[in-house]
């Protein structure tokens, strides 16, 4: 069965690369949120493997995202990753404090984010 | 297909470009039209922020390297201004116009070139040369000793943390708000609260929770920085299910003498009356209360218009007479300016509305993997607010439809010589009485005779029934009608425009559709711009009085019995070269028929578009303000009567649902011809 990716990005270019990049490899199928809120509205919907998360965005951030996930009894261990940027080195620490198992900075090589989703639901 | 791949990036990062430079601009405008436009409210520079940022994060990925460096710079200067290191001046302003200019003409260059090279470097190093301004000094406050949850202070990103330590140096009131909500609406009931909050405050973050039934609920809280007291704020949000709590901390002024305090204080935010806006925030129940009061007086007055006629007719031009009649004027003009006052308040503007069916469209679009332009025109026209959230879904369903079935694939597109990038035009204005909204697309046009086969595998007509072009677009509102061939994820599951036409019929609207094969199709949707009360055509058949709302009447005339014939069993009369279908009205209701004692009689041509029907009465008594009353439950079934309404003499009198009626002779007359 393939594996379930829920990426939360509020860029629609960024979030289709994003996509794009996960279903190049064998056995993983993405569902697409705009926003924090269109996520909270998936989460109960499918049993998903993986997160993947933005920090900005318009109506909850990605570090609050991280937060419901892992104090949610009931996706507190779906494994996230926070997309960041150079500049948000104080978010960056937040979202692995708060339990993201990792992080991928912008902007990224196909490879590399391959590589950490791998890493963690290889 | 894998050339296809190869280009689509461009393309979807043109339209968000484009999207984002939009969002900008608006901002940027509204930071001009600011009281206060070297203080606008945060949440405008941090929303261009995001933008500028966004842009940065796409054009990185994309490769355009001019476009990241400018946007980088400008983020940085954003970045500075939202976290408070640098101060907005003029100059800043100047900047930030002149940067989404140029980002524009990159954009531009990319669409056009498919690359982004024309010089910056002077805006680069003006921009860089602002940024070397001296940074204003922020206090900090210790946010720890703040009286609040640990867990909110670990999720609030770099900026939101800012904001709070702000909201503090200027000694605002910050509150805890926490409401529950169902799984399912959550987003439209937040929303609804974030709108108010946003009349009197900021909302510096918002946490959700599992809550209590993390099955079915969700909980937020939400954390306001604010000028206004605990009673306001409790007093606007009376009317939701949230619990407020405000969270104490030690200002920095209050060690000072009382007597030197306000001061101390007017002094550190010298914007800070000034930038509360002039707006009170109502609930639309207080509204319609009101509204209905004045319904009521507008038949009081009908009644002192009556009573004064009647003493004019008896005591002819008597001093209490005239004196009767002036007040009832004075009373009439006034009121009708009461009226149109309270009917203003209620009025919005469709911009909200036409924004959230832009972002749906770009939504379905991606999905479809169609790409769209969607233009919009006339979104400052207003409609009553109650209206507004009435066609949010029959016009979410015209667009979905234009995405789903109107605008074709890119590949059809290009085979027919067409842009590949397809349109969809929304625009609103307003005419008259009315507003009126259409959605056109630039598609392929609805295939009539698809549409005839469709009807006749439904059994919806008979085969080889020929129909008209106009009679075959109808059909498409015929209930459980629907051409797509499969059912996709875009277009609703069964819902159809049956269901779409009945809602606008609902609002006394109409609907039209024009089609041109291979170049599109039109949806035009006509609205009274106010519901309640209305002028009306007050008609007479037989012994029963009627109310026609004069919105739906284009003219009336007299006619004779000679006058109608009969075409396919069905009565028609000419007007103006064109056959008008009629209805009797004592046939729709089943009265008695009193077979017209005189010769005779009065048409009265209702509805709009191609859906037109002459109404036959015998008498025109005249147009009044009616107001709508609802019948009821137990009668609130009938078909053919909108509600009830009295006139002055205190008579009670049926107000027609002139939509309805047409509908339903329409239906019969289906009915007969397949019969």
């Amino acid at each position: 069965m393939s594996k379930k990716v829920l990426v939360i990005e509020d860029s629609s270019t960024m979030r289709s690369m994003i996509a794009a990049i996960i279903e190049e490899m064998d056995d993983f199928a993405v569902t697409e949120a705009a926003s924090g809120f269109e996520a909270l509205k998936l989460l109960p919907t499918e049993k998903f493997d993986l997160i993947i998360t933005d920090i900005n965005m318009p109506d909850i951030n990605g570090l609050e995202v991280v937060n419901f996930v892992k104090t949610h009894p009931n996706y507190k261990k779906i494994p996230l990753i926070i997309i960041t940027t150079e500049r948000s080195e104080e978010d960056r620490k937040k979202g692995i404090a708060l339990g993201a198992s990792e992080y991928i900075t912008k902007p990224f090589k196909h490879d590399e984010l391959q590589e950490v989703v791998r890493r963690i639901i290889g | 297909m894998k050339d296809k791949k190869k280009d689509e990036p461009n393309l979807e990062f043109i339209a968000e470009a484009e999207e984002i430079l939009e969002v900008i601009s608006k901002n940027l405008l509204a930071m001009e039209e600011s009281q206060d436009r070297l203080s606008p409210h945060p949440e405008i520079i941090n929303a261009i922020f995001r933008g500028v940022h966004t842009l940065k994060g796409i054009a990185g990925m994309m490769g355009f390297n001019n476009i990241t460096e400018l946007s980088h710079t400008l983020e940085n200067l954003l970045d500075a201004m939202r976290m408070g290191r640098l101060t907005l001046t003029s100059v800043v302003i100047k900047l930030l116009f002149e940067s989404t200019e140029t980002l524009r003409k990159l954009v531009e260059k990319v669409s056009k070139d498919g690359n982004d090279s024309i010089d910056t470097s002077r805006l680069l190093s003006d921009i860089e040369n602002a940024l070397k301004k001296k940074p204003e000094d922020a206090a900090a406050h210790k946010l720890e000793e703040l009286d609040l949850d640990s867990n909110v202070l670990k999720v609030l990103t770099e900026y939101e943390n800012h904001r709070l330590e702000e909201n503090l140096r200027l000694s605002a009131n910050i509150f805890e708000i926490t409401a529950g909500f169902s799984l399912e609406t959550f987003d439209k009931d937040l929303n609804q609260i974030n709108s108010m909050i946003s009349g009197f405050g900021e909302v510096i973050t918002t946490l959700p929770s599992s809550g209590a039934s993390p099955d079915i609920g969700i909980e937020f809280k939400l954390i306001v920085g604010t000028k206004e007291d605990f009673n306001y704020v409790t007093s606007i949000l009376s009317g939701t299910n949230v619990k407020i709590r405000e969270i104490k901390y030690q200002r920095k002024n209050e060690k000072i003498k009382a007597g030197e305090h306000d001061e101390a204080q007017a002094a550190e935010s010298p914007s800070s009356v000034k930038s509360l806006s002039m707006t009170v925030r109502v609930n639309i129940n207080r509204l319609d209360r009101l509204l209905n009061i004045v319904g009521e007086l507008v038949l009081n007055k009908a009644v002192i218009t009556h009573i004064s006629k009647n003493l004019r007719a008896i005591e002819g031009f008597s001093e209490w007479a005239l004196e009767l009649e002036k007040a009832a004027r004075t009373l009439d003009k006034k009121l009708n300016e009461l009226q149109e006052g309270l009917m203003e308040v209620r009025m919005v503007p469709l911009n909200s509305l036409f924004d959230r069916l832009t972002r749906m469209t770009r939504k379905l679009s991606r999905e479809s993997g169609k790409i769209i332009d969607i233009r919009i025109f006339g979104e400052e026209t207003e409609l009553d607010r109650l209206m507004i959230e009435e066609i949010a879904d029959p016009l979410m369903h015209i667009v979905r439809n234009a995405v789903d079935h109107g605008i074709e694939t890119q590949e059809e597109r290009i085979k027919s010589g067409k842009k590949e990038i397809g349109t969809i035009k929304l625009s609103a204005m307003q005419r008259g009485g009315h507003v009126v909204i259409e959605v056109e697309d630039d598609g392929g046009g609805i295939n009539i005779k698809r549409v005839k086969d469709i009807a006749v595998e439904k059994g919806l007509i008979p085969p080889n029934s020929s129909l008209s072009e106009k009679e075959a677009i109808e059909l498409l509102f015929a209930p459980g009608f629907s051409t797509s061939k499969v059912v996709t994820e875009v277009s609703g599951r069964g819902v159809g425009l049956d269901v779409v036409r009945k809602n606008l019929v609902k609002l006394s609207g109409t609907i039209d559709i024009e089609t041109k094969e291979k170049i599109g199709t039109k949806f035009i949707i006509t609205l009274p711009i106010t519901l309640m009360i209305l002028k009306a055509l007050i008609v007479q058949v037989g012994e029963e009085i009627f109310a026609l709302p004069i919105n739906t009447v284009s003219e009336s005339l007299m006619i004779t019995k000679k006058d109608i014939q009969t075409v396919e069993r069905r009565e028609v009369i000419q007007l103006r070269e064109k056959t008008l279908p009629i209805l009797r009205l004592e046939d729709a209701f089943n009265m008695k028929n009193l077979d017209a004692k005189t010769d005779s009689m009065y048409v009265v041509v209702v509805g709009s578009g191609n859906r037109k029907i002459g109404f036959v009465v015998d008498a025109l008594l005249g147009q009044q303000e009616i107001v709508i009353k609802s019948l009821g439950k137990i009668l609130s079934g009938i078909q053919g009567v909108a509600g009830a309404t009295e006139l002055g003499n205190r008579k009670t009198v049926l107000v027609l649902d002139v939509g309805a009626l047409i509908e339903e002779s329409v239906q019969e007359y289906k009915e007969e011809v397949k019969g």
